[in-house]
């Protein structure tokens, strides 16, 4: 039977040099879909919690959704699935761009990479043609001169992904860049490359990639289509401005988190860093999208001195992080870090959160002067491209800040102010405003993280429906909901944004047209559940507990100053039972036999 | 009272911002007012095909709260209160 799944899986082991391949479990494939789950699903059967992020034993898996490659709108994503060096926790982290669609059209649903090199290599995938080559020359360079390098070497086609400086210097945020500007930005994957010494991997590829049912097909795209093109976020709004768009009307809404998340949520300044402030300015050169996107929500864009450059971004929590975050109003300064973060190969959110973390420890006079080697104040935009260097090459205070902002405030004695959970970083909406936002990210299986659940679309934007964000009744049931559907979708290859507009019920004629599996959306929901349940069985197995699903002490106990949410602090303990409960887990967090039974799981 | 506009509203204001000093009973009544000002794009983009309820594409914040969790377009108003509006086009 013909389906979307290209069927094969590629394995390297870069100890040994072998390379193999092997067919994809079929099991797998219809219980984990793709991606994220069946990624974490072989993760665990194979490397299990017992192996540490930068153990050569750690394996890494690139894994294409089955939609991948396909002509369905906006799904041409694919996800690296490791244990974080950031976090301990399970590490997904999902790219854009082109890649992951060359890797169908080179004939495979996903590589595994095993071991590690003795010297610096990169991959080149030309179809069936696999080889281990030498790196030592394109070792030490930036995102853009590997990439050119690189498709110099291999060829003009070939769609590259890689690790810069950050990955080789085992930054814990590193991420992995992906036809340069398409980042598997979170939790460190980049430092998991680099610890295997593998700098790139080069892929082209000539397959065609096939669907279960064509007429079936057609017809879910084109629903699927005409649904992201009638919806006003993702056929218009997107498009038109970015996701800095949010700026505005987070700060507007109170809930945008200011210096360090020390002050309320709104500063005066916000517009000047605003989406519509990025066209007015003149930044914004061009929209972009990825592969059979028909959102396009990515933006080229330039700077002007005195913080000239060119590329692509940012992206709503790269912007806030070091705009707002940092006290900085200088949207040329805060794109142009967005763009070293991008040619350094370093996430653009733990980054700037992580800055903003050493500037209230220097303002607040834990930092020594003499350690942070400049003025690390909040607000001192000249900083921050200099800081992002130090961080990928960890040099002076860059050393700490390449460790994250929970092991730099430790280091000088202050962990309670790294605004982490699970030592990730959070990102850019107030949980002291928008109360769901704060159980999703205290739930979440990577740590910090906006994209495991998106609770800020009921909450702000009133999609799909409109969530007081001040009460915490029936926050747990849509929190869970958001955060099965969006493992479902990051597993499918659809980009998260389709959900502005798709339910579960159009995801899954799409495929089951394109996989030949029967999904209805109550089963795809359940394949989500099933993937969040055995991330969170792993984390389970490697020590975390319930008590790691919480918040910064400052989210739940210092009361905003002021502003329309004056006087509140996130009420987690008003949903966190009720959520373990729908989820079927004890109240320790841990998921009951019964829950693991009916899911098809297995203890670790 | 201070209302600021967002995103393609502004196309629609011609402007970034506006102090309004006339009377104003609820939301209703000042998008009335408003749209006397702005001309019909703007009036359809904030209200509804009957121009009785607010436009579903449409978010309006009065002092930093979503007008759904108050009383929707028969929010009462205050002089020194600041509306924000926004059309719903932001995802991130
Ligand atoms: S919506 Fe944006 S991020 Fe998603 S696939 Fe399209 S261009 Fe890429």
């Amino acid at each position: 039977m013909s389906s979307c799944y290209q069927g094969k899986l590629l394995r390297v082991n870069l100890t040994n040099g072998t390379i193999s391949t092997e067919s994809l479990n079929q099991e797998y494939a219809r219980e984990y879909i793709g991606g994220r789950g069946l990624g974490t699903k072989m993760y665990c059967e194979e490397v299990g919690p017992n192996v540490a992020p930068l153990d050569p034993a750690n394996n890494m898996y690139y894994l294409t959704g089955p939609l991948t490659g396909t002509g369905s709108p906006s799904s041409g994503r694919f996800m690296v699935i490791t244990r974080g060096p950031l976090t301990n926790t399970i590490a997904s982290s999902n790219s854009g761009g082109e890649f992951g669609a060359e890797m169908k059209f080179a004939g495979y649903d996903g590589f595994v990479i095993e071991g590690k090199s003795e010297k610096p290599v990169y991959l080149w995938i030309d179809n069936d043609k696999v080889e281990i080559k030498d790196a030592s020359h394109i070792w030490g360079k930036e995102v853009p001169d590997t990439t050119d390098l690189l498709r110099t070497e291999t060829s003009e086609r070939a769609k590259i992904s890689c690790i810069g400086p950050a990955g080789e210097n085992l930054c814990k945020f590193a991420c992995i860049l992906n036809e340069m500007n398409r980042a598997a930005g979170r939790s460190g994957v980049g430092a998991v490359m680099g610890s295997k010494n593998l700098k790139a991997i080069a892929v082209k590829g000539n397959k065609p990639v096939y669907v279960a049912n064509r007429d079936r097909f057609a017809t879910a795209i084109t629903e699927a289509t005409k649904a992201l093109k009638d919806n006003p976020v993702t056929g218009a709004g997107l498009k038109a401005y970015g996701t800095q768009i949010l700026i505005n009307i987070l700060d507007q809404s109170n809930g945008l988190p200011v210096r360090n998340f020390r002050d309320s949520g709104t500063i005066e300044w916000a517009d000047k860093t605003s989406g519509e402030y990025m066209i007015e300015h003149k930044n914004l050169v061009r929209n972009k999208g990825c592969f059979s996107c028909v959102i396009g929500c990515g933006r080229v864009t330039r700077t002007f001195k005195p913080y000239a450059g060119f590329g692509e971004g940012p992206e709503y929590e790269a912007g806030w992080g070091f705009g707002a975050d940092c006290g900085i109003s200088d949207i040329d300064a805060i794109c142009q870090a967005n763009f070293r973060c991008n040619e350094l190969g370093i996430d653009a959110i733990s980054m700037p959160t992580t800055i903003a973390c050493a500037m209230e420890l220097y303002e607040s006079g834990y930092m020594p002067k003499e350690d942070a080697g400049c003025d690390l104040s909040f607000g001192n935009a000249a900083i921050l491209k200099e800081l992002v260097e130090k961080t990928a090459y960890r040099e002076g205070i860059g050393n700490l800040l390449a460790e994250g902002s929970y092991r730099l405030a430790e280091h000088y004695g202050h962990a309670e102010l790294s605004m982490s959970v699970k030592k990730q970083e959070m990102p850019a909406y107030e949980p002291r405003t928008l109360q769901g936002i704060g159980l999703e990210y205290a739930t979440s299986n990577r740590g910090g993280c906006h994209v495991r659940g998106y609770m800020t679309s009921p909450e702000i934007l009133g999609i799909p429906m409109k969530l007081d964000p001040a009460v915490t009744e029936g926050k747990a049931a849509v929190c869970k909901i958001f955060q099965d559907l969006t493992s479902a979708v990051d597993a499918a290859g659809f980009c998260l944004f389709t959900t502005f507009a798709l339910d579960a019920d159009i995801i899954a004629k799409v495929l089951s047209a394109g996989t030949g599996f029967e999904y209805t959306g109550e089963e795809l929901m359940k394949c989500g559940e099933r993937i969040w349940n055995l991330e969170r069985v792993f984390n389970n197995a490697c020590g975390f507990t319930g008590a790691d699903d919480t918040l910064p002490p400052r989210i739940l106990n210092e009361p905003q100053k002021n502003g329309a949410y004056k006087g509140s602090v996130n009420r987690l303990h008003e949903m966190l039972p009720e959520y373990y409960q729908l989820r079927g887990w004890n109240p320790s967090g841990v998921p009951t036999a019964e829950k693991m039974q009916d899911l098809n799981l297995k203890q670790l | 009272m201070e209302i600021k506009y967002f995103a393609y509203i502004r196309d629609y204001t011609g402007e970034k911002r506006t102090s309004w000093n006339e009377s104003v009973d609820d939301l209703a009544d000042l998008l009335r007012q408003l749209s006397k000002k702005y001309g019909n794009k703007f009036r359809d983009a904030v209200f509804d095909e009957e121009q009785t309820d607010l436009n579903s594409e449409i978010i309006i914040l009065v002092n930093g709260r979503h007008v759904q969790h108050l009383n929707g377009i028969h929010t009462k108003l205050a002089a020194n209160d600041l509306v924000a509006i926004f059309p719903v086009v932001a995802g991130g």
